[in-house]
């Protein structure tokens, strides 16, 4: 199943001991966990502290881990389960009340792959919090298959593998959600436009 | 579910297994979410990860191992051929530690067997064994033995003090004796309660000292020589109307004697005890003197008179003895023994 999978082959090496081999995976795999959390909870200080502790178990169970999956099947997995037990502790989704506060954002410097203006990032900061309020009113698979399919960027397979669902399935969902994201996140989109051609000039 | 499935089916073969124009306007709102500057938890999470490694292999706790390509898991020899002969092979040490349970185990039940089991079996009597429950009774058979011997010398004292004597006189005698004496109450009485008052000291409520003051009152103490002259030459204070007085008199007595201070304390703390004259009896002990309490004693001063050759002294006070012991003096020749 995993035959020609480079990532389960570095993490059985790092379970043999080879450490370089975990800093590889942790760089590839760091932005998508990161924005899964980031995305799913809507919290900054939340979304670090389920993907350090994501990483925490990747750790702990490298003995254990057989490669019956891929690895980013696994990974997100432990992912998965980081963020239903955080879910299950505050009893309901974090984003609700925790959404990124615009200040916070500004006192922290942020690596993005460009380089914004304090007003460019403010409106980023914008849609993406009506990006988190537009994912709050899909249904949960709907929500799992979105934020899988664009924060974590898996393809429809592998969505498929980690929720155990067929394909078509999978793609079922995302074809529901996406109208009403672009529905709701019609002001967000039309920022991100005026943005990117802001950093295109 | 349904409603996924039934008006979207057909557009579904549309969408790529990976992120295809269609999506790339909401793929891009997730992919422009901001990254937190993370080097100090890339740091933490990949130091945990180097020093998680390093520990699982320095500890070599048999996790540690090497996966083929197909799949399949072989042993990790790594950590014996690091170390060489230096350390016990990995094998062999996870052998090691599969028979320590087993050390501990053994040990267990030896420790089982041999110290608390016994205890268990322990009789209520604090005695495991036979032998050690009669090797107590020995240092018991001991102690009763002793208590015994008390006991013995007490009845003694008491056949000593001749109180049988005294008990079988008539009254009249004794009466008549006190009187002539000037003595308020009969001698009898008086010598009953002296009887009594030696006995309330050898019958100490407490065993040990009951043995104690039944072996300073084996032989006349420096007390009772003191006390007794005294009661000789202060006749008027040691008049007596009640108990009371009589144990107050008892304590300045014994207040009096300097030497012997314990052992004063001690005998007249249990005289104070337990007096045994009555209330609203008079006695005028000093006129009666102390060889004429007893038959014994006034049998013994008269033969110390004849020896001493007091023979005038002695034939009086033989004549008083035939006067209050007619009976029991009537064999007593103390001039015929003496000669």
């Amino acid at each position: 199943m995993t035959d020609g999978d480079p990532d389960s082959a570095a993490m059985q090496r790092y379970a043999s001991g080879e450490d370089a081999a975990f800093e590889g995976l942790y760089r590839k795999y760091q932005p998508r966990l990161y924005r899964y959390f980031l995305s799913s909870t809507g919290s900054e200080a939340v979304a670090l502290d389920l993907y350090q502790e994501t990483w925490m178990r990747v750790i702990r169970s490298r003995a254990t881990y057989t490669p019956q999956s891929r690895f980013l099947t696994w990974v997100f997995t432990i992912a998965k389960n980081c963020l239903t037990e955080y879910y299950r502790a505050i009893s309901r989704p974090a984003h609700v009340t925790q959404a990124i506060d615009i200040e916070d954002m500004g006192d922290e410097q942020h690596v993005t792959d460009s380089v914004l203006s304090p007003e460019e990032s403010a409106l980023l900061v914008q849609y993406t919090d009506q990006l988190y309020t537009a994912l709050e009113t899909l249904p949960q698979v709907q929500r799992d298959a979105v934020l899988f399919r664009y924060a974590a960027g898996m393809t429809i397979s592998e969505i498929a593998d980690l929720m155990n669902e067929k394909s078509e399935t999978v793609k079922s969902r995302l074809r529901y959600a996406l109208p009403k994201l672009r529905s709701m996140l019609r002001e967000s989109l039309q920022l991100q436009e005026l943005a990117g051609e802001h950093i295109r000039q | 579910m349904t409603t996924e499935n039934t008006p979207a089916q057909s557009s579904n073969s549309n969408l790529p297994d990976d992120i295809d124009a269609s999506e790339a306007d909401i793929a891009s709102l997730f992919a422009n979410q901001p990254l937190p500057q993370m080097k100090e938890l890339d740091d933490l999470v990949l130091a945990r990860a180097s020093s998680a490694q390093h520990s699982f292999q320095e500890k070599g706790s048999g996790k540690a191992q090497k996966r083929a390509p197909d799949g399949s898991t072989v042993q990790n020899d790594n950590t014996v051929d690091s170390r060489q002969s230096k350390v016990v092979p990995f094998r062999q040490r996870d052998s090691f530690r599969h028979v320590f349970p087993g050390i501990f185990a053994a040990a267990a039940v030896v420790v089982l067997a041999v110290v608390v089991v016994p205890l268990i079996q322990q009789s209520p009597d604090g005695f495991s064994t036979d032998k050690e429950r009669d090797g107590h009774s020995l240092s018991s058979d001991a102690v009763s033995s002793t208590a015994d011997k008390a006991s013995d010398v007490t009845s003694d004292l008491d056949s000593d003090a001749d109180s049988a004597d005294f008990a079988e006189l008539p009254e009249s005698s004794i009466r008549g004796f006190s009187q002539s004496l000037g003595a308020d109450v009969s001698v009898k009485e008086a010598v009953e309660s002296k009887i009594q008052t030696d006995s309330v000291v050898l019958e100490g409520t407490q065993e040990t000292r009951q043995n104690k003051a039944t072996t300073q009152s084996l032989a006349p103490t420096p007390l009772e020589a003191e006390s007794t002259a005294l009661m000789e030459s202060q006749p008027e204070s040691l008049e007596f109307s009640t108990s009371q007085d009589q144990t107050d008199a008892a304590t300045d007595i014994n207040a009096k004697s300097s030497s012997s201070a314990a052992r004063t304390t001690t005998i007249s703390t249990e005289r104070s005890i337990k007096p045994t004259v009555e209330t609203g009896i008079n006695i005028t002990a000093s006129t009666t003197p102390v060889f004429r309490q007893t038959l014994t004693m006034w049998k013994e001063a008269i033969l110390e008179m004849v020896t001493n050759d007091k023979r005038d002294e002695a034939k009086r006070e033989l004549e008083l003895l035939l006067e209050h012991y007619p009976q029991e003096a009537k064999s007593f020749k103390p001039f015929a023994e003496v000669d």
